[in-house]
């Protein structure tokens, strides 16, 4: 009888451990939002991490970038950052218009493009533009630059557009391919471009 | 005070309980990769045409429903290899504006990446060979180990505006992609 009670425990108990196991490693993985559990957060709420692509990366990051940015380059050729936030630390979304503004990046190119912070996949308008990229993109005299993030076209300057529907989560990717060395030996301490929330 | 025989049903379980629990999320975590590429692996694979054929994506800007966080100012190239009967090469010209070739083993780890100014020239011819198998490689050609059978190449040209389009469709259709064939002096 004994053995019977032990037996049945012992499956009872090894069924529930692989149930929690796999809820609780399914739950690591698809917190894609930080993408990496060494995704440091910068001021100004960027996230960045050099284990995209890396052969280095923990078998739990592996997994969370696998889910959330697959096929990424390495560090030795393009950096990540990301941002989920604006400058003040709200959450971006689509009831919101947004300054992006920044100087240029030490890189040989560099982008911005503006996700569906629930898909992940870019946003549909009438534009067909997800990015601005550091060529396209147009400079102040002073040789800055700005965007507006919007769900409709501003009545000047350079546009990304948002989710027409009010209240969809916004992300943003900021990519540089081959940035210098001085760049790759200071990030993620690099000067960031700004999100400024310009009305709601 | 808990009987014994109680206290052995409990002491088996929790570790019965632990163990499950470890070894479950170590699975989870280790394979998701691996199935997630296989899922993109089998799709690139269906659009080019089979494994170790390339894909070429003939549209500027973005393109929905490809991978999570895809890039839209790129034009790719795509290619699922499986070295598991032999080597596999890609050859062509790079893109002046920024062209990279990278490639991933299964477990989506970033293994190689080159790009067009690493390159003595414009041209370039890469193999993937498994890990550790011995190859006559052609001169100028750059030799790229998998330890995974199957993996993903992919070929990224920064294509600045549209009007670029065309040029970057030539330098697609001038790629080659396949089994790799020893020239006859070199076999």
């Amino acid at each position: 009888m004994l053995k019977i009670i032990i037996a049945t425990s012992v499956l009872v108990a090894g069924v529930a451990g692989v149930w929690l196991g796999s809820q609780q490693a399914t739950t690591a993985v698809m917190n894609v939002i930080d993408v990496s559990e060494k995704f440091e957060t910068l001021p100004g709420q960027w996230g960045y991490s050099d284990t995209i692509g890396s052969t280095e990366a923990t078998a739990l990051e592996r997994a969370r970038i696998a889910i959330g940015g697959p096929l990424g380059l390495a560090a030795s050729e393009t950096i990540y950052f990301l941002k989920n936030d604006d400058n003040e630390g709200a959450a971006l979304n689509s009831s919101c218009s947004y300054e992006v503004s920044g100087t240029d990046l030490d890189a040989r190119w560099w982008s911005v493009t503006v996700y569906d912070g629930e898909t992940l996949d870019y946003i549909k308008n009438e534009d067909n533009r997800s990015s601005w990229n550091s060529v396209a993109l147009g400079r102040e005299e002073d040789g800055t630059w700005r965007f507006t993030i919007a769900p409709s076209r501003p009545a000047t300057g350079q546009w990304l557009p948002s989710q027409a529907e009010p209240n969809q989560p916004i992300e943003l990717l900021l990519r540089l391919y081959n940035p210098s060395e001085e760049t790759r030996a200071k990030a993620p301490n690099i000067a960031l471009p700004r999100v400024e929330n310009t009305s709601c | 005070m808990l009987k014994k025989p109680l206290m052995i049903v409990l002491g088996c379980s929790v570790i019965v309980v632990a163990i499950a629990y470890f070894a479950s999320y170590a699975y989870v975590v280790d394979k998701t990769p691996k199935t997630v590429m296989a899922q993109i692996e089998g799709r690139i694979a269906k659009v080019a045409g089979g494994f170790n054929a390339c894909r070429h994506n003939r549209n500027y800007g973005p393109r929905f429903g490809t991978v999570a966080r895809a890039n839209p100012d790129s034009i790719v190239t795509s290619m699922s290899y499986d070295v598991s009967t032999g080597p596999v090469e890609l050859s062509g010209f790079t893109w002046p504006d920024y062209w990279s070739l990278s490639v991933y083993q299964h477990n989506t780890d970033n293994i190689f990446v080159v790009n067009d100014r690493q390159l003595p020239s414009d041209t370039f011819h890469v193999i993937i060979t498994p890990t550790g198998r011995k190859l006559n490689a052609p001169e100028g050609a750059i030799i790229v180990e998998s330890p995974t059978a199957t993996g993903i190449v992919l070929v990224r040209r920064f294509v600045v505006r549209q009007e670029d389009m065309p040029d970057a469709l030539l330098n697609q259709d001038a790629m080659t992609c396949g089994m790799f064939t020893p020239s006859p002096d070199k076999a």
